[in-house]
């Protein structure tokens, strides 16, 4: 599967690529709230543990759940953890603003790309979709066409990318203290509807962990909203 | 202008260099990879690429730790952007190595 590796670098360099034309763009040059050199590079390295941890414990859960063998990674676990890591660390440092839009645009770089690895990685990598008579079902080699789930997420994730472009320079305070829970609920709304279309074992009311994974952070992303609508007016 | 020596405590002296040998554990795992998929008996389908793909994230791990090792020998780096680098060596370059969404 070494086209998925090259495909989580070229992930990883569009995703800092895009990130430094965003931040010089609109002048971001730190997450809002995040004031020392120090504290920043905390920050990151809690954020980067967070996403470590979550993405391997998540993915290798549902491997384990489809009772396969191996270690998995999965981005959803690893929002999930950096998310979680990120709260926890803001709420030891006195941080209440949203620091969340600073990381959006490379974060939907590295999962529109790295979802075009996965789709091209096929059967082995465990991310194709249920078989469908639709006319854009993919054969990955076992003669069942089937969802590319892959690709939805990707597109869905650019068309995202494409209203923040747009809309960022008309809305900027709005997208500083909400974007990031936008992001939130629009990652995980999506990634919910795909869950349907996936072949993973059920864990509970007919849903996989992904679904709950996904439920957990629409609610975070609501309850957020509703939040920094609030210290807003 | 001259840059101030910074100040290690000793926690952090340990905690960098405990995961400054785990990045070269790393490093000796890629070269080992390195070594089954490019050497003898290591040309099958599928090594071709495979075999660059683990001497690049090998050459990548080693110029990390030896790059973070000089910035510590240096003094000249704040203790928060040298436990960066040595996070780089030990969890980033592993994990875009071993890349893939199932390691089997």
């Amino acid at each position: 599967m070494v086209i998925h590796n090259i495909f989580d670098v070229l992930a990883l360099i569009s995703a800092v690529l895009v990130s430094l034309w965003f931040r010089r763009s609109y002048h971001l040059y730190r997450p809002v709230g995040v004031a020392p050199s120090s504290q920043y590079h905390y920050y990151l390295a809690a954020l980067l543990m967070g996403l470590v941890v979550g993405g391997f414990v998540f993915g290798t859960l549902n491997l384990y759940l489809a009772g396969r063998e191996g270690i998995a990674k999965s981005m959803l676990g690893g929002v999930f953890g950096a998310i979680v890591a990120a709260e926890v660390f803001k709420y030891f440092a006195g941080i209440r603003h949203s620091t969340g839009l600073y990381f959006v645009p490379g974060l939907i770089m590295l999962i529109a790309v790295g979802r075009i690895g996965c789709f091209l990685a096929g059967l082995p990598d465990f991310t194709y979709g249920t078989a469908t008579t639709l006319p854009w079902g993919v054969d990955f080699g076992d003669g069942v066409r089937r969802h590319p789930v892959q690709l939805y997420e990707s597109l869905t994730m650019l068309i995202f990318l494409v209203v923040l472009l747009v809309s960022y320079p008309r809305r900027p305070l709005f997208w500083q203290r909400q974007g990031f829970y936008v992001f939130v609920l629009v990652y995980a709304g999506q990634r919910f509807v795909w869950e349907f279309l996936k072949p993973y074992p059920l864990v509970l009311a007919g849903m996989n962990v992904f679904h709950w994974l996904c439920l957990a952070l629409i609610l975070y992303a609501l309850f957020m909203l509703k939040r920094s609508q609030a210290f807003v007016e | 202008m001259p840059q101030v020596a910074q100040h290690y405590s000793l926690i952090f002296k340990i905690f960098f260099w405990l995961l400054w040998l785990g990045g070269v554990g790393v490093f000796l795992v890629f070269a080992w990879f390195s070594s089954m998929t490019m050497g003898e008996g290591g040309f099958g389908e599928g090594a071709s690429l495979i075999g660059p793909w683990n001497l690049l994230i090998t050459v990548a791990e080693g110029a990390v730790l030896f790059i973070s090792a000089v910035l510590f020998g240096n003094r000249d780096k704040s203790a928060s952007v040298l436990f960066l680098w040595v996070l780089l060596a030990t969890v980033v370059i592993p994990l875009i190595g071993f890349g893939g969404c199932v390691i089997q």
